[in-house]
């Protein structure tokens, strides 16, 4: 069965590159245009940063769906806090809701601030979906081994790497393994499932660490992790790549453009 | 290429007692097997060799010289002594076969063209040249226990301590693992350790057997002394269905 954590390993491992753009170009582009957005205030603008960021994942050749189920992920963290901004912010009322007894007024200026804010966030993660979806990782690390990020943050990374898809990978055994326990038949069974579902995944985690510690010291690793980039070819910049990059810095220099204007 | 030896040696973890007063040596060149029910401190027993784990007391001898777990001598031993894991998920820890395969070299700070020597060498000695492309997470178990046995290789070490190396495999995959396990101990005169609760394997091509118990090495020797069919009740080590009559080379 491929599971959409294999799928994603796939992307992030993918020598596939529709656009033409080197991974420094990628990391260059998606951190500007990530910076750009924090800035923007206005719907469009930033509704444009996630459409386009979107789109450009899309054609590198990741499938909307699995996009579209990746980006579920920051909404399930979005969505309860920005409910509470709707709720505290603002002074013009738009309607109430009456929860037990108590009143509570939804505002037109927190429902305006948590709209810009979940725009804004979808786009900041748009951007950096561009970058982790469409450049393999040992690209990035050697990108960032050029612009002489700390050794101890590259290793982080690659750790965190291997361990986020481990830990994907067991979510999805532990999910199918409660499916089929009946563990999600009912609201008090679900919420059993999840209890056991999280505190497993915690254990897994510490106890994939520690394996993965050992197979490190095992191989006479001193604390430094070696470069996985050792068999990489160098690759030259062709005339397509310079095109890309420049229509993507153009897309950055509108957006700035916008928010001058 | 010096032998192992063992002496004295006690583990315990979490106030449990794992490993009782074990004393065993492992000559060089030969097949050693030692085989157990789980839970027996196989695995344990294993980690020691290698310097993960680090005895509470008692001593490890590689040839003449005494483990003393500082820095260079686990270099050095890790160096010389590659052991598998039982599974292979918790060995491999990069995203592609020839990078897995070069992470012990790269640690060793070996230059590019010699690791990259190493990770061909490898590849070609257990004739997995079609892996070279392949990424890590997508190989079958029995693809990625070769690869793990192809990391150990890169190392060149002088012994090979493996952890239920058929453990998950397909007959199809056992037979091709006995048969790499069978060329490095023959033409490379590779000391081999194997931990594993499969008699038949252990039959096949063991020169020396241990049965362990609750941490403690009950018998030890030739296999024909130790896969009886007594010994093997007395540990409940017999197989349902085992044809003890075939058992023997």
């Amino acid at each position: 069965m491929t599971t959409l954590s294999r799928k994603l390993r796939s992307h992030t491992l993918s020598q596939k590159n529709n656009l033409g753009l080197t991974s420094n170009q990628k990391i260059f582009f998606s951190i500007f245009t990530l910076f750009i957005n924090i800035s923007l205030k206005e719907v469009h603008s930033i509704l444009l940063v996630l459409l386009f960021m979107t789109s450009l994942t899309i054609w590198s050749g990741i499938r909307i769906k699995n996009y579209f189920k990746v980006m579920l992920v920051p909404l399930f963290f979005l969505i309860p806090s920005i409910a509470i901004i709707m709720f505290i912010r603002g002074t013009n009322i738009v309607f109430t809701i009456n929860l037990l007894g108590i009143q509570l007024h939804v505002m037109r200026e927190g429902i305006n601030l948590g709209l810009i804010l979940l725009l804004r966030a979808l786009a900041g993660v748009s951007c950096l979906y561009f970058l982790i979806l469409t450049t393999p990782i040992e690209e990035m690390i050697q990108s960032f081994r050029k612009i002489k990020l700390p050794n101890v943050v590259i290793e982080i990374l690659f750790l965190s790497y291997k361990l986020i898809f481990d830990l994907a990978d067991r979510a999805e055994i532990l999910k199918r393994s409660l499916n089929s326990k009946l563990g999600f038949n009912s609201i008090k069974n679900s919420f059993k499932s999840i209890s056991l579902f999280t505190s497993s995944l915690f254990v897994n985690s510490i106890d994939r660490s520690i394996k993965i510690n050992k197979a490190l010291d095992a191989r006479c690793c001193n604390g430094k992790m070696p470069s996985p980039n050792i068999l990489e070819e160098k690759k030259g910049i062709n005339k397509k790549i310079s095109i890309s990059f420049l229509v993507l810095i153009t897309f950055d220099l509108i957006l700035i453009a916008l928010k001058i204007i | 290429m010096p032998g192992l030896k063992i002496r004295e040696l006690s583990f315990s973890y979490d106030g449990t007692k794992i490993l009782k007063n074990i004393n065993l040596d492992f000559k060089e060149g030969e097949k050693t097997f030692i085989l157990g029910g789980n839970g027996e401190g196989k695995t344990t027993l294993l980690e020691h060799l290698n310097g993960l784990l680090q005895p509470n007391t008692g001593d490890i001898y590689f040839g003449d010289q005494k483990i003393t777990y500082d820095d260079s001598c686990l270099n050095k031993l890790r160096q010389e002594i590659g052991v598998l894991f039982q599974n292979p998920e918790n060995q491999i820890v990069a995203p592609k076969v020839p990078q897995d395969i070069g992470v012990g070299p790269c640690n060793l700070g070996l230059t590019q063209e010699q690791v990259k020597n190493r990770i061909n060498n490898s590849l070609k000695k257990l004739d997995i040249k079609e892996l070279a492309e392949r990424k890590t997470h997508n190989l079958s178990v029995g693809e990625k226990k070769k690869v793990c046995i192809a990391g150990l290789l890169a190392m060149k070490p002088s012994t090979l301590v493996l952890d239920e190396p058929l453990s998950s495999l397909d007959p199809k995959s056992s037979r091709e693992v006995i048969d790499i396990i069978q060329n490095l101990n023959q033409e490379e005169g590779k000391t081999i350790i194997i931990a594993t609760h499969n008699i038949g394997f252990a039959s096949k091509i063991a020169d020396k057997v241990i049965i362990m118990e609750e941490g403690k090495v009950k018998e030890s020797g030739s296999p024909e002394n130790i896969l009886r069919k007594d010994i093997l009740n007395k540990y409940s080590l017999k197989p349902p269905g085992l044809n003890m009559n075939k058992i023997h080379k």
